[in-house]
């Protein structure tokens, strides 16, 4: 049935029911994977940040950095960690992999796919959090020395998530014309 | 994945391999051997020269030892010998503690070291 007069508000309100949908989901994946025990601490896949991916390049820059904020904001409430040394490291390394991404987003655009993305995106999270705790709580020396490991690691955790956002896109439906912007 | 993928990745990787070479290095160079005893006492010992020391412990004596800019405790009248076990240490904030008889080893380099662990 076509309607002749679709109310402005509706694609509005579908936005926000979808990134809910999508944010709850990237909480999901955040509180599971906080709960599985990593070899090293401050080591972990960042599974999550595939939701952050799929919006991005489906949906676009302000979709991703809308899922991305509540995802850690939320998951701290729900996980206990709100306002406490690991929440502002979490912010910190998901304010730089968004700023990351939108610079990739800039400079490549389309050309760009998801793995060119996540791993530049999470190399940036992965340095944030380093320099905020070295400049915060850790010494700086014991970070630093730390740092090519985890760096090598992120590296690694990017280029997983960015082909597991791939095989996301590529069976997610074509986008629904009325969809677009 | 496409080819500007793989300049991306490649540049990513180039980044990381940079890291290793700037920071993966040996650690702090420790400049001081300091030692805690169990009386509280604080000793340094310049690891630029070679000495031992033997201080008294619950148990009996403990030996510390500097030779070339490296320190170990080189025997310790305690039961279990840990501190002995843990060798060498030659990296900024490496140490060997002796807990029976109180005497902990702590090499000093530069740079702050307010806390030793933090758990998030």
């Amino acid at each position: 049935m076509k309607r002749m007069t679709p109310s402005a508000s509706e694609p509005e309100l579908r936005r926000d029911a979808r990134l809910a949908a999508f944010a709850a989901l990237a909480v999901c994946i955040h509180l599971l994977e906080a709960a599985l025990p990593m070899p090293v601490p401050g080591l972990k896949p960042g599974l999550a940040n595939v939701v952050t991916l799929v919006v991005l390049l489906r949906w676009g820059l302000a979709d991703a950095v809308a899922v991305q904020l509540l995802r850690v904001l939320v998951a701290s409430l729900a996980g206990g960690s709100f306002l406490s040394p690991g929440f502002v490291l979490a912010l910190a390394g998901a304010i730089a992999s968004l700023g990351m991404l939108a610079l990739v987003h800039l400079l490549f655009g389309r050309r760009a796919g998801p793995v060119g993305h996540a791993a530049p995106a999470a190399l940036a999270h992965m340095s944030a959090q380093l320099a905020v705790a070295a400049l915060w709580f850790l010494p700086p020396a014991g970070v630093l020395r730390l740092a090519p490991l985890l760096l090598t690691a992120a590296l690694g955790f990017g280029i997983l998530s960015g082909m597991l956002a791939h095989a996301v896109l590529a069976r997610l439906p074509p986008r629904p014309p009325e969809a677009r912007p | 994945v496409n080819r500007w993928d793989l300049v991306i990745v490649a540049l990513c990787a180039l980044a990381v391999g940079a890291s290793w070479r700037l920071l993966g290095g040996p650690g702090g160079v420790p400049h001081t051997a300091l030692i805690t005893t169990r009386a509280g006492e604080r000793i340094e010992l310049a690891l630029a020269r070679d000495t031992t020391r033997t201080l008294p412990g619950r148990h009996g004596p403990t030996t510390v030892e500097v030779l070339a800019g490296r320190a170990r405790i080189s025997d310790s009248a305690c039961p279990q010998k840990l501190c002995v076990r843990a060798g060498w240490l030659s990296a900024a904030g490496e140490s060997a503690a002796c807990l029976p008889n109180g005497v902990v080893l702590r090499l000093v380099g530069d740079g702050d070291e307010a806390y030793d662990a933090l758990s998030l």
